[in-house]
């Protein structure tokens, strides 16, 4: 159970988050929507301890995560796959991939190389590419392939499907929705294509102005249209 | 001819090899920290000092193993040293302005000055090679000191040793990850202080150890920090700061141009390093290779 109650996020003096309360059970899937600037990627961030300051618990099956770097979140089984995806340009794919291998534990050991890539078919042909070579949408791929090495309980991706060509868009999603059936993964979700986010989570939660402005089922999002004209039109 | 331009390429390339030794360990620092240790000279300093002095107090000491071994020891004294500073100081530096690093370590430098002086004296101290470095060997009619043969192998030694390392070890691609992208890397589980601290103790360590191998044939005193330094950064900034395959290329350029300079005119002895180092700057201003390599 991956839980935040009522944070506030910090950048300097600008208060992005505002009494943030979350509930993420294990193998669950919520996807955060919301436009540009709401503070999807702050909170994917705070969570993960990576920037922000973070008022306010940040709980891990009860565990206050508070004074813990990231890579002690990491091992603790949370993997963030940054907007920016940054892969590492110098590494080979499969390089860049072996490199999560820092966040398994004994406990939760992570997964091969070889089984991540037969996870993500399109990966396996650039397993010996450098990370420059790569388009930004085999970085993307890469970018998740790498985070799920780590074989993490919660996965948090940030916008993986921003300027994707529609069909990797679409093995992006087989395969989320494909690990979170095998593993029983948690997924949160950051989003601005609804039909996307719609296919890989059961819950929604609507972001605006660094507040939550709904939490709920997909089935109750749909059920007000309002939601998504208000918040989700430019 | 020949008999002209080799002695000369040769002190060219001791010069180059001796302030490699000293840059190598400045650039590695910059390239994962980002931090510009000012002190660096100072650690050279400190480890030629424990060097001379574990040389005299310790009996048969005379042997170039003895001296190689004490060498490694100064290694791991000054990086012990390192991992002290890397707790008190270059902690507390992430993050700031990088004005606040540069007073630190100028403030370092200062201390490893107060400290030579306090613990040997002010006064000139020399110490001479082991006795198989102390002579000379004829390569065809060309005479050729055997410490001067010596400096630019152990140059080449460190070098390759460190280029080995940052390429073709595990440990070295995390390092590469780590300067590139300390948050990234964070977020993969990497222990991104843990490898600031392994990166700052070997920049230390080898400092040690260039003291320790140039401490012979050098006049000891407590401005010795200040000497190889400022060669030491032209060397890092032509090679491209924080990249040791460059600082090795740019000490036997500019080793090299420096040394023909002063052959050939011989008015403006040791003006061409200050030259090279401006026109090269001026065409390529960020080094003649980029990045952590």
């Amino acid at each position: 159970m991956l839980e935040l109650s009522g944070i506030n996020a910090f950048y300097g003096q600008s208060h992005v988050l505002h009494d943030i309360s979350l509930r993420l059970a294990d193998g669950a899937g919520v996807a955060v929507v919301g436009l540009n600037g709401m503070g999807k990627s702050t909170l994917l961030k705070s969570i993960m301890g990576a920037g922000p300051t973070v008022r306010g618990p940040v709980r891990l099956d009860g565990q206050d995560l508070d004074r813990l770097a990231p890579h002690r979140r990491a091992r603790l089984g949370l993997a963030l796959v940054p907007e920016d995806r940054r892969i590492y340009p110098h590494l080979t794919v499969a390089e860049n991939l072996a490199l999560a291998g820092h966040a398994g534990t004994a406990a939760r050991p992570p997964y091969t190389v070889e089984e991540v890539l037969a996870f993500f078919p399109l990966l396996r042909r650039l397993a010996g590419r450098k990370g420059f070579q790569l388009s930004g949408g085999e970085q993307q791929l890469a970018a998740v392939a790498r985070a799920v090495l780590a074989r993490p309980r919660f996965l948090l991706l940030d916008e993986p499907t921003e300027g994707l060509a529609p069909l990797i868009v679409d093995a992006m999603g087989t395969e989320i929705r494909a690990l979170r059936a095998r593993d029983g993964m948690g997924l949160l979700l950051a989003e601005q294509n609804v039909e996307f986010a719609r296919a890989c989570t059961e819950h929604v939660l609507v972001l605006n102005v660094g507040s939550i402005a709904f939490s709920g089922s997909w089935a109750a999002f749909d059920a007000d249209p309002a939601i998504r004209d208000r918040h989700l039109s430019l | 001819m020949l008999s002209e331009v080799l002695p000369t390429a040769l002190n060219g390339l001791v010069w180059a090899m001796s302030v490699f030794l000293v840059a190598s360990g400045l650039t590695l620092i910059f390239g994962i920290l980002h931090i510009l240790n000012f002190s660096h000279g100072g650690f050279v300093m400190i480890g030629a000092y424990l060097a001379f002095t574990v040389t005299n107090r310790v009996p048969g000491t005379a042997s170039v193993a003895a001296f190689l071994g004490i060498a490694v020891a100064c290694a791991v004294a000054v990086g012990a040293m390192g991992l002290v500073v890397d707790r008190v100081v270059f902690r507390r530096l992430k993050g700031v302005d990088d004005s606040y690093s540069l007073v630190a370590t100028y403030a370092l430098l200062l201390l490893c000055e107060g400290a030579v002086k306090s613990g040997w004296g002010g006064n000139f101290l020399s110490m001479s090679p082991p006795e198989g470095l102390g002579g000379a060997l004829f390569v065809g009619d060309l005479f050729v000191p055997s410490y001067a043969l010596f400096v630019i192998a152990a140059g080449v030694a460190v070098y390759l040793a460190l280029d080995l390392w940052l390429h073709r070890t595990a440990s070295g691609r995390i390092l590469k990850s780590v300067a590139l992208d300390p948050w990234m890397a964070s977020l993969l589980g990497i222990n991104v202080t843990a490898i600031f601290t392994v990166a700052v103790v070997a920049g230390f360590a080898l400092a040690g150890l260039a003291g320790g191998l140039l401490a012979p044939n050098q006049s000891l005193s407590p401005a010795l920090g200040g000497t190889y330094i400022i060669q030491a950064f032209g060397v890092i900034i032509v090679g491209g700061i924080g990249n040791v395959r460059g600082a090795f290329l740019a000490a036997v350029l500019l080793g090299l141009v420096d040394a023909f300079g002063t052959v050939y005119v011989p008015e403006f002895p040791g003006i061409f390093f200050f030259v090279a180092v401006a026109v090269i700057i001026l065409f390529r201003p960020q080094g003649l290779l980029s990045g952590i390599r």
